[in-house]
């Protein structure tokens, strides 16, 4: 009315600049967007099924990529395939595999002689392992499960010096790997809607083959290779690392915000039911919050759920219940003010019922405080979930385990090594969940100083 | 300030105050008491479940020995009697040892490990805020508020590792874990340092809040006016009122460092209660779990009174309700 | 009767004492006499042990609940209790096979019913009193007598009345065929023969332990304060959650072999710290390590593996559907792969198994049936399941917490997933509640795994006896009843191996209460400047024969 149209600013509009002048709030604002947007379109952003497991992977660094394809892929004529989606749509497929049976020892010197020779499956000890009696090939077995160089087909004495070119200089402890001589095969499969139409051995038909993901060298169809891309690597059961954080972060989020809203609920009714009827029965509800402040809750939340299993839900309200007393204290105050003002009295007049009065008039006129707590207590939660995750207590859903960040991060460092070498699985998860924390908590503060300096002192 | 002054700063309303506090204190314990206890009696598993089952007689010698036959209202009352006398009872798992003793021989390593890093992070954190009170809308308040943030993010259990892993293994600074008391205090700077960082953050946003506050306040515009040096103005006028939301903070903080303490005593190999809280009730071990809730709960109860009562001795503008 | 006995005696002691001190005085010159052969061969061959400091270091992996040898139940407990108390017998440290420890001999009736033990005249408590009959007499007294609540009582249980005493059916427990013949001798009656009884008697719960001493401290007897012990060493100091130490014990009959001062046990279940202190050089010896970090770990020198006298398997709950049905069971243990899990998810050198029992001294195990997928689905088919028939019922795996057991179990739900196309589930519990779930048969599969208490296959089967207390899976079976009565009455070990094997058969390749997975394989780590520390199956290592050498 009395305003020229574009120099109109709302309260609501000017916080909003202010909120983004505050450096630290906008890019508080920013991280949070950004990592909600990731977790809630997880499924559709993900790369890959965060439960599915490849044993024969292992740990493997970010950027790595492996022929795509099952741990066990069956093919049989006439019969449909039991394989991934993407090969029985290619038509016609071509799969390079390396089989062959394997044992692998593990010799050990010690002061210049061989200490110990054992065949690594069952642990069975050994006094001489004579390579040359074998027809296959003798190869350095690396990390990883990786091949190195060719050893040559010598005897191995227990307590006596090792012959030479099997140890590297300085080396004291060799993997070394019996290959049966295995030829590389080929496979060509036709499959034509889903049903297996042909298999060709190397030239030859053959009537049915199960092939098994570690054998498995390369899969092309036409000249296109078949190859899952892991962006930030995989973890020890060769898992995507990259889909697990994407799907924990949703665990993260829900149990966060959940936890936040059952606090809300309970805090915003019991404070404004405290504030609005004032008086004695204020001054007792409050007594209550005071008592129940002085309870150290995360200690029965554990016992809660150490006795109880480890139910989202419990974990849900359980975490709730410890978070709403603040919001109690906040929204009392609010309203004990708030109820003083003239355009209640006149809602009174109008002849409005108390509940109306507190859920229409009161409550939407102090959001504002609710609001910024609600979001400095996201981050707060999602930190106690991740701590009750470290200390074993994984959540739960139907007794299946849900790795939260919280377990990502744990998980990830029991499998970091000595010198950090598989980093990733450790690096990653602590960053996400690093970063959403610092986005709420930016966020948060950033809103409280913009909407209501007052109360800054809230802890 | 002397002893004096407290008292007579406590008089009237915030005497009232503090002597509701008080009797409120019991109170709370054992509403926690009775809250834990009847949660761990309802909980599946028993204590004395082995991998061998153990024959039946056997087993029920062994309950009873400790009352575990008796109706639940009567292993209650007898509990809440043998406390009154002081008396935690024996421990379930560690058969040779009271709960007594094993709360005497692992609360002080605690408390060590507590006190150095309440210390540390009141320290850091008030050194932080100060600072960036100070240099308010520069790049190194930015920069100082943004450590502060990431501090508060990050969990202690990352934190912790990150610790052991440069100070110890790359640097080998201090030891990597381990405790050998207050005869080497090298152990305690880690675990204290990984423990306090979370809290330096906080406390530096507060202490910063606080400064900004009480540096626009009139009396200290007029003390600036009358031409004293800024040091001077900051360190005689301001701190006193500027501290007061970390003091406030410091109550809460404590039932914080207490649960933080747990994940740094595993991680650093701390033999402090925190520990035998997760085990215990893991194994339920039910009076050790009662004693070591009993304990922490009493010494949450006795901090937030304690920054109850020196934020009214430091704020004369405090009205206690 | 007893107690006077010992006064009597006890006049005599001081000449005693002086009289086997002078005789072992005269002996050191000829050391060679008075030190057996199989002995002499653990022991160092120079004096170069003599240059390093003799402290010893390990990692016990958790504050120990208990070292009274009668109520010790875990394996870092006992290792504690080795090294303070000792029994009338010993195990060889290397082959296991029975020693003379504080009974220089013994001897066995040709029925096998009746051991009789002759006790050394020099073993001592650590407190300069005679170790005598009448203390072991009291101390099996106390395992059995119900208030103590030993949890392993029942290793006494081959003993005549023993079990009858132990449940309270009988009275007076001079019934039980326990007899003091003289300060020296002690007579044992069993109900009936037990070739492994001897196994037994080298186990901690039937240890001297000093009675008099126990009535007078109670529970605090074990305090350093307190304790009196039978073994190669004292308890020199116990601080909870920081170390236990210990030294040698001056009195004990066997000092001369032992070569370390001082043996720090610590306490830290956080296996990576541990791991980290050990690349550090603070620690020793690492009996278990940090198996997410096997990897990096089976790549160091000092790694060592070996066979376990353990096997982890899955227990199936009979009485539920859908594996009331044989076939059904029998199906899920043809459809799992064990070596993709020792391969790729254990990698620990754990020998994939599809029998239960792992080879004991001459039981060699049966095979078992292999991994089989198509069999598998077949035998669902023929039991009534498949995509045109009745839908499997969902299944679901109950496990204890913990991040190994996870692995395996989402490794072989994949595989169940995979190849019998069946919805698998998984429930983690503690594992206390684990334990009462499946002793209230409440789970439809569940993680088990069990070590052998003594070096006997009989440690294995008779868990499977019908109304079993280990049993767990509501499964009976008349004929295994009866092969396990008759294997326990055989003397013959061939005949009592062929008996184990039946069963064995029965186990797995005919009825399936479990579905075994792998055996177990010890691992660790061990400083190369310890010696005299020995690969067993049993992973024992006592520690009087440890030196160090650098």
């Amino acid at each position: 009315m009395g305003h020229a149209p574009g120099k109109s600013r709302s309260p609501f509009a000017r916080s909003i600049t202010a909120l983004l002048r505050n450096r630290l709030a906008a890019a508080g604002l920013f991280l949070v967007v950004i990592m909600s947007f990731f977790v809630t379109v997880a499924p559709w952003l993900s790369p890959d099924d965060p439960t599915e497991i490849r044993p024969w992977l292992g740990a493997r660094p970010p950027g790595f990529q492996h022929p795509d394809c099952k741990s066990e892929n069956t093919f049989s004529v006439g019969a449909q395939a039991d394989t991934t989606q993407q090969i029985l749509e290619a038509g016609e497929i071509r799969f390079a595999v390396e089989e062959g049976d394997s044992v692998t020892y593990r010799v050990v010197v010690r002061r210049g002689i061989i200490h110990r020779i054992m065949v690594v499956e069952g642990a069975v000890p050994m006094d001489t392992l004579d390579l040359s009696q074998f027809s296959g090939e003798s190869y350095e077995l690396l990390e990883e499960d990786r091949i190195g160089r060719k050893l040559p087909l010598v005897a191995l004495n227990r307590g006596e010096a090792p012959p030479q070119g099997i140890f590297a200089d300085g080396q004291r402890v060799i993997f070394i790997r019996l290959t049966q001589v295995s030829v590389p095969s080929v496979y060509d499969i036709r499959i034509e809607k889903n049903l297996v139409y042909s298999i060709d051995q190397d030239g030859e038909s053959i009537d049915g083959i199960v092939l098994r993901g570690d054998t498995i060298k390369s899969i092309t169809t036409g000249d296109r290779e078949l190859v899952r891309f892991h962006w930030l690597g995989t973890d020890e059961l060769g898992r995507d690392v990259l889909s697990r954080i994407l799907y924990g972060g949703r665990i993260s989020m829900l149990v966060g915000i959940t936890a936040t809203l059952v606090s809300l609920v309970i805090g915003v009714c019991y404070g404004a039911a405290a504030g609005y009827f004032g008086g004695r029965t204020d001054r007792f509800m409050m007594s209550i919050v005071d008592i129940l402040y002085a309870i150290p809750f995360m200690f029965l939340v554990i016992i809660l759920l150490v006795l109880f299993g480890r139910n989202i839900i419990i974990l849900f309200v359980a975490l709730g219940a410890v978070q709403w007393l603040t919001m109690a204290r906040i929204v009392r105050g609010q309203i004990l003010t708030l109820k003083e003002m003239e355009f209640i009295d006149a809602a009174r007049v109008c002849g409005a019922q108390p509940i109306t009065l507190i859920f229409r008039h009161l409550i939407p006129n102090c959001i504002g405080p609710i609001v910024i707590y609600a979001t400095l207590t996201v981050p707060v939660v999602i930190l106690e979930e991740s701590f009750l995750a470290f200390i074993g207590l994984t959540v739960q859903y139907q007794g299946e385990n849900l790795d939260s960040w919280g377990a990502l991060i744990q998980q990830g460092m029991q499998a970091l090594g000595a010198g950090g070498e598989r980093h990733w699985l450790l690096v990653w998860p602590a960053l996400a969940m690093a970063t959403t924390l610092f986005g709420f908590n930016c966020f948060g503060d950033g809103l409280r100083d913009c909407l209501d300096p007052k109360t800054r002192r809230v802890g | 300030m002397g002893f004096r002054t407290i008292l007579r700063k406590l008089q009237g309303d915030q005497f009232r105050y503090v002597v509701i506090r008080l009797i409120q204190a019991p109170v709370v314990l054992l509403l926690l008491i009775t809250l834990s206890f009847f949660l761990m009696r309802f909980a599946p598993g028993g204590p004395f479940m082995l991998e061998q089952r153990t024959d039946p007689v056997i087993e029920q010698a062994i309950r009873a020995k400790y009352l575990l036959d008796k109706p639940l209202s009567y292993q209650y009352w007898s509990f809440v009697k043998d406390l009154l006398r002081g008396d935690l009872g024996p421990s379930f798992k560690h058969k040779n040892r009271t709960v007594n003793e094993i709360i005497a021989a692992t609360l002080p390593h605690s408390i060590y490990l507590g006190v150095i890093a309440t210390l540390l992070a009141a320290f850091l954190g008030i050194a932080a805020g100060l600072f960036s009170a100070i240099r308010h809308d520069t790049s190194v308040d930015y920069g100082l508020m943004a450590c502060a943030v990431i501090g508060i993010s990050l969990p202690t259990f990352v934190i912790g590792p990150l610790l052991q892993l440069s100070f110890s293994i790359y640097w080998q600074w201090f030891p990597l874990a381990g405790y050998e008391g207050m005869a080497k205090p090298s152990y305690i700077i880690l675990p204290a340092l990984s423990l306090a960082l979370p809290f330096a953050g906080r406390i530096a946003r507060l202490m910063r809040a606080g400064m900004l506050d009480v540096l626009n306040a009139d009396f200290v515009r007029t003390a600036r006016a009358k031409g004293l040096p800024e040091t001077i103005v900051i360190f005689r006028h301001t701190i006193r009122g500027g501290i007061l939301p970390v003091v406030s903070y410091l109550g809460p903080a404590i039932a914080q460092l207490v649960t933080g303490s747990l994940v740094v005593e595993k991680i650093f190999q701390i033999p402090g209660l925190g520990r035998e809280f997760v085990e215990g009730a893991l194994n339920r071990d039910y009076t050790l779990v009662m004693g070591t809730v009993i304990v922490y709960g009493a010494l949450i109860i006795l901090f937030n009174l304690l920054s109850d009562i020196m934020y009214g001795v430091l704020d004369p503008r405090v009205k206690y309700v | 009767m007893i107690p006077t006995l010992i006064s009597r005696l006890s006049k005599f002691f001081p000449t005693l004492f002086i009289a086997f001190f002078l005789l072992n005085w005269c002996s050191t010159g000829s050391a060679v006499t008075t030190i057996p052969d199989w002995k002499k061969s653990y022991l160092p061959k120079s004096d170069a042990w003599r240059k390093t400091a003799q402290h010893f270091v390990f990692n016990n992996s958790t504050e120990p609940d208990t070292i009274d040898p009668a109520l010790v139940t875990g394996v870092p407990e006992s290792r504690i209790a080795d090294a303070l108390f000792e029994g009338l017998i010993s195990l060889d440290p290397k082959t296991l096979q029975p020693r003379p420890a504080i009974a220089e001999s013994w001897k066995i009736s040709d029925d096998g019913l009746r051991y009789t033990f002759y006790l050394r005249k020099d073993a001592r408590w650590s407190n300069d009193t005679p170790i005598t009959a009448p203390d072991f007499y009291q101390s099996w007294k106390r395992v059995l007598m119900p208030e103590t609540g030993a949890a392993y009582a029942y290793q006494l249980f081959p003993v005549r009345g023993a079990e009858e005493f132990a449940k309270g059916q009988l009275d007076s427990f001079s019934d039980v065929g326990i007899n003091v013949i003289d300060n020296h001798t002690l007579d044992v009656q069993l109900k009936s023969p037990c070739s492994y009884f001897l196994n037994l008697v080298a186990f901690h719960t039937l240890f001297a332990v000093p009675v008099n001493i126990i009535k007078k401290y109670g529970d605090r007897w074990v305090l350093p304060e307190n304790i009196v012990c039978s073994g190669a060493f004292t308890l020199k100091s116990w601080k909870p959650r920081q170390k236990i130490e210990l030294i040698p014990n001056p009195h004990y009959w066997d000092g001369k072999v032992c070569k370390l001062e001082r043996v720090t046990v610590l306490p830290y279940d956080d296996l990576d710290t541990a791991y980290r202190l050990y690349l550090n050089g603070d620690i020793h010896w690492m009996p278990s390590i940090p198996v997410l970090k096997l990897d990096e770990i089976k790549r160091h020198p000092d790694y060592y593996a070996m066979p376990y006298l353990g096997s982890y398997f899955y227990r199936l709950n009979v009485t539920r559907a859908p594996f009331t049905d044989v076939r059904v069971r029998k199906a899920f243990s043809l459809a799992i792969d064990r070596k993709i899990l020792t391969e790729h998810v254990l990698k620990g050198g754990e020998q994939p198994a599809t029998w239960f029992c792992p080879p004991i001294g001459d039981y060699a195990p049966i095979k078992g049936l292999t991994y089989n997928r198509v069999r598998a689905r077949e035998l669902l088919r023929e039991a009534g399941y498949g995509t045109d028939l009745k839908r499997l019922p969902d299944v679901e795996v109950l496990y204890n917490t913990s991040e190994g057991h996870k692995k395996v179990a989402e490794a072989i739900a994949q595989q169940w997933k995979d190849n019998l196309k069946v919805n698998v589930s998984l429930r983690n519990t503690e594992w206390k509640v684990l334990l009462n779930d499946m002793n209230t048969l409440n789970y439809q599969i569940s993680r088990s795994g069990w070590i052998g208490d003594y070096g006997d296959p009989n440690t294995f089967f008779d868990m499977f006896v019908t109304g079993g207390g280990n049993n767990r899976t509501g499964w009976s079976s008349d004929r295994y009843d009866d092969l396990l009565q008759r294997s326990q009455l055989e003397r013959d070990t061939a005949k009592r191996n062929q008996l184990f094997k039946q069963m064995e058969a029965i186990l797995v390749e005919e009825e399936f209460p479990i579905i075994p997975l792998y055996i177990y394989v010890n691992k660790g780590l061990l400083r190369d400047s310890v010696y005299g520390w020995f690969e067993n199956i049993r992973d024992l290592h006592s520690l009087k024969y440890v030196w160090l050498e650098e």
